[in-house]
Parts: structure tokens; sequence; C-alpha cells
């Protein structure tokens, strides 16, 4: 999956520093509008440049922005870029606080990916899943179901489901399955 | 706690707290001229003089530090954002705004605190947290004290050192996390202080994605040696050393102090030098 923009995030900041709520609903609000006009596919946040990002600021800015993006665009995904070490930290304990996961990769100026990886935590069911399929190509339910021991068939598709719902997986209908790939190839997960 | 760091003046606050006005009066000279230099303290005094002992002196009456009069007179209401701008590198001072992000003394103000840590010494990372640190609180404020127009924010810095205080005269720590139903059996200000520092616990609750402020404070701090002091209702809350964690915090009763006091000092001598 190829990145369709790179949005820098202190392009769209009052400062290097990014802290508290306040600020970070600001930014979000800013925002807001170019996912409503984003081109499907694949977007990089930016973190390049940025010194210091709390976890009330990312809260209200960086996770509101992915969630609105998950309400209202199916067809676009958001991932973070070049994360200073710990904006990185930062931005973990946010998404752990909100139950939420979010995909952290190094972006270089010509779009190329490196070393994808999913930040946050999942519940351990869909962690479990996931750790099953995270170096797969293409997988269906009945082989989550046929390498995860005693999982009924209709359980791993909910799985699968719970996890294209955060972003971390996509699918595509074929035949009367729905076979899901990761978003990005070569995708980790874990520290 | 570390030697340079034994120094700071803080018990002359709890003393002067619950002394009789004449023992205060006698020693004004003394202790101006301890905290002169000490924006925590010379913040923690002026809340404590305008909002719970009136009868205590003034600071400046025994002491000429431009930013002890500074302090003083945005505490008197007397300092709207940047108007009394004492234009230096090394302390300042001001009336947190009711806008923060649109406010250009206040990105003035976290820019010039950025630089003064990095000019005594601490590294650009180091530096960048502690700006950081400075909006968190700030904002801190704004969601949290109900009384956002006594906002006032103050950092120094010399040479290895940096200080700086966010403090308001608002409802305090304890009254603040009773707006939570599953806290409002907190007892008394100390547990509140000690639950207030821990992540994931706020007026929202425990737990649901907020309370993560006190987290930003003690970032910077995780490579350098520092002390952080707060102070809200009969409660002060105490820890230092290097690297210090919230759950090694100390937490005393203290004589009543309205709204919450931040005061963070930190020394380049535990590292985070640049």
């Amino acid at each position: 999956m190829k990145i369709c923009s790179i949005i820098r995030v202190l392009d769209h900041a009052d400062a290097a520093e990014l802290a508290g709520a306040a600020s970070g609903a600001t930014w979000f609000r800013t925002l807001r509008p170019w996912i409503d006009s984003a081109d499907s596919g694949l977007h990089a946040l930016d973190f390049a440049g940025v010194r210091v990002a709390t976890v009330s600021w990312l809260r209200e800015g960086v996770l509101s922005l992915t969630r609105y993006g998950k309400a209202v665009r199916e067809d676009i995904t958001i991932i973070a870029a070049n994360l200073p070490e710990l904006v990185r930290e930062e931005l973990a304990v946010a998404l752990e606080a909100t139950s939420g996961v979010m995909i952290a990769a190094q972006v270089t100026p010509e779009h190329e990916i490196h070393a994808p990886r999913v930040i946050g935590r999942l519940d351990p069911a869909l962690e479990q899943t996931l750790r099953v399929v995270q170096h797969e190509r293409e997988f269906d339910a009945p082989f989550v179901s046929r390498e995860v021991p005693e999982l009924a068939l209709s359980a791993a598709n909910n799985r699968l489901a719970a996890i294209e719902a955060k972003g971390i997986l996509r699918s595509e209908r074929r035949g009367r399955g729905r076979v899901y790939r990761p978003v990005l190839e070569n995708l980790d997960y874990g520290q | 706690m570390s030697a340079i760091l034994c120094v700071v003046p803080t018990h002359y606050l709890d003393e002067i707290a619950i002394a009789a006005p004449e023992a205060v009066l006698a020693s004004a000279e003394v202790v101006a001229r301890q905290i002169a230099a000490r924006v925590g303290s010379i913040v923690e005094y002026e809340f404590l003089r305008r909002h719970t002992r009136q009868d205590l002196p003034t600071l400046t009456a025994h002491s000429t530090a431009p930013i002890m009069e500074r302090i003083e007179r945005i505490c008197a209401g007397e300092g709207g954002a940047g108007s009394l701008s004492l234009q230096a590198t090394d302390a300042d001072a001001l009336a947190i705004p009711p806008t923060l992000r649109d406010d250009d003394f206040w990105s003035a103000f976290v820019k010039r605190a950025d630089a003064t840590a990095r000019s005594v010494g601490f590294a650009d990372t180091v530096a960048a947290g502690l700006a950081g640190a400075i909006g968190e609180l700030a904002d801190n404020i704004m969601q949290h004290s109900e009384a956002p127009n006594t906002g006032v924010a103050a950092f120094a810095g010399r040479p290895g050192r940096f200080e700086y205080v966010v403090a308001d005269a608002g409802i305090g720590m304890l009254d603040s996390l009773r707006r939570a139903s599953e806290f409002r059996s907190i007892r008394d200000d100390m547990e509140a202080l000690q639950l207030a520092v821990t992540s994931g616990v706020s007026r929202h609750g425990r737990g649901v994605g907020y309370g993560y402020g006190y987290r930003a404070v003690f970032l910077p701090l995780r490579a350098a040696s520092g002390i952080v002091r707060l102070r809200s209702g009969m409660a002060v809350l105490e820890v230092s050393g290097v690297g210090p964690t919230p759950d090694q915090a100390r937490c005393i009763q203290r004589p009543h102090h309205r709204g919450v006091v931040v005061s963070v000092e930190l020394s380049t001598m535990g590292g985070g030098t640049a």
C-alpha cells in the first residue's frame, strides 16, 4: 500500500512542544476538513521535528483525528511517521489509555515506508490473533481458526473484523469468504 | 536529595503559614533574601499572602529582585499578558492567558523557558520536556481549576539549575477529584495529591483515558536531578533525587493553601546535560 500524502504535524501546530488537551483539540479541528477531502488510501502524520508531545495533546489531537477518520472515511488509513523516541513512548501511553492502536513507521520524503509496527495494546484475544497472522501475506478466518486452538470459525471471523476496524488489517470479499491482509507488509506488533 | 537541592527553602513557607504575625515581620527580610531567586517559593508565598494569610508582609518591601516584583504584580491582577515583560532570558513570569494556543505572549514565554533551560546546561530533550510540562500544567488549570483567571506561571534559570512554577487559586485537587463519582469518598488533601500524580487518574475517574498531566512533569526529570513539590488544600507532596517518580513521593499535612501550586526544580548534577 502506497502513501498518498504526508502531513507534517508541526505545520498545523503553534509550537514544537505539543502540550495540553486544548491545544490538541485545536490541532484536530484544524485538520478535520482535510480528512473529509483526503484521497482514498494511506496517509502519514509526520512527527519529524516534534520535540515533545504530551499524552493529553496526543489524545485530543492525533487520536481524535484517527477516530474521526475511521468513523467517516473507511477508505483511508492514517499512520504515525518518524516518531522521535519520547513522542513514540507518549503515543503508546495515550493509545493504551484509550484502548487504541496505531501503526508507526519510518517514512522517507519519497514516501517509502520502513519498519512498520503496531503500537498501543490490543486486548489479549485480538493480540493472539494478530500474532498468528502478522507475517502472513493473506489469510482468512479458517486459517486463524486452525492456528488458534479451540477457536471457532465465527469467533475467528469476529476477531479479524475487530482488528480490521482498528485499522491494522484490510479485507476483500472473495467468493463466499473474506480474505484479509495487513495494511502494510512486514508489519510488526509489540515492543 | 542532592546537596544543592537541600537549600530550597520550602520549609520557610511551611513555617510562615503557621507563624505568628510578629514573627513573620521580624524575619521578613531574611525570608525575602532566601527566596529572592526562587520562583516556586515566591509564588507560593504570594498565594499564601493573598488567599490565606493577609497579614503577611509583601516580599518586595524587603527585596528589589525584579522577578519578585513581577510575580507580586501578576498575582495582584496587574500583570496582563506581556505588559510587564522583563525581556529577560533567565527569569520571567506571566498571568496564564485564557487561550493558550492563540496567545503570542504565552508562546513566547514557553519558548523563553525552553531556551533558558538549554542555556543553563540542560539537554535539548530535557528543555523541550520542561516547556511541555509548563504547557500541560497551564492546560490543567484551564480544564480543572474552575478559576483559570487566577493562573500564574514563572520560571528561572541559572547555571546548572532550572526552576518553574505553575499555580492557581481554584478549587484545589481534592474538590476537583471529587467531581468523579468513584473519588467522592476521598478523605483528605493528602490522599487527593497522591492520587493526582497517579497516571490515569483525573476528575473523569480512573482508567478512562484522562489523568496524564503529571506524567509530563516527571518525564524531563528522568535524566536529571530534581525536586517536585505540589501544594493544595492542607497537604504538600514532595519527591526529589535523581529521576524521581510519583511513587516515591512523600505527602505531609500543612496549613491550608487555596488552589494548586506545582513547583519543580532541576539540577544538572544528576544528568540531563547538553
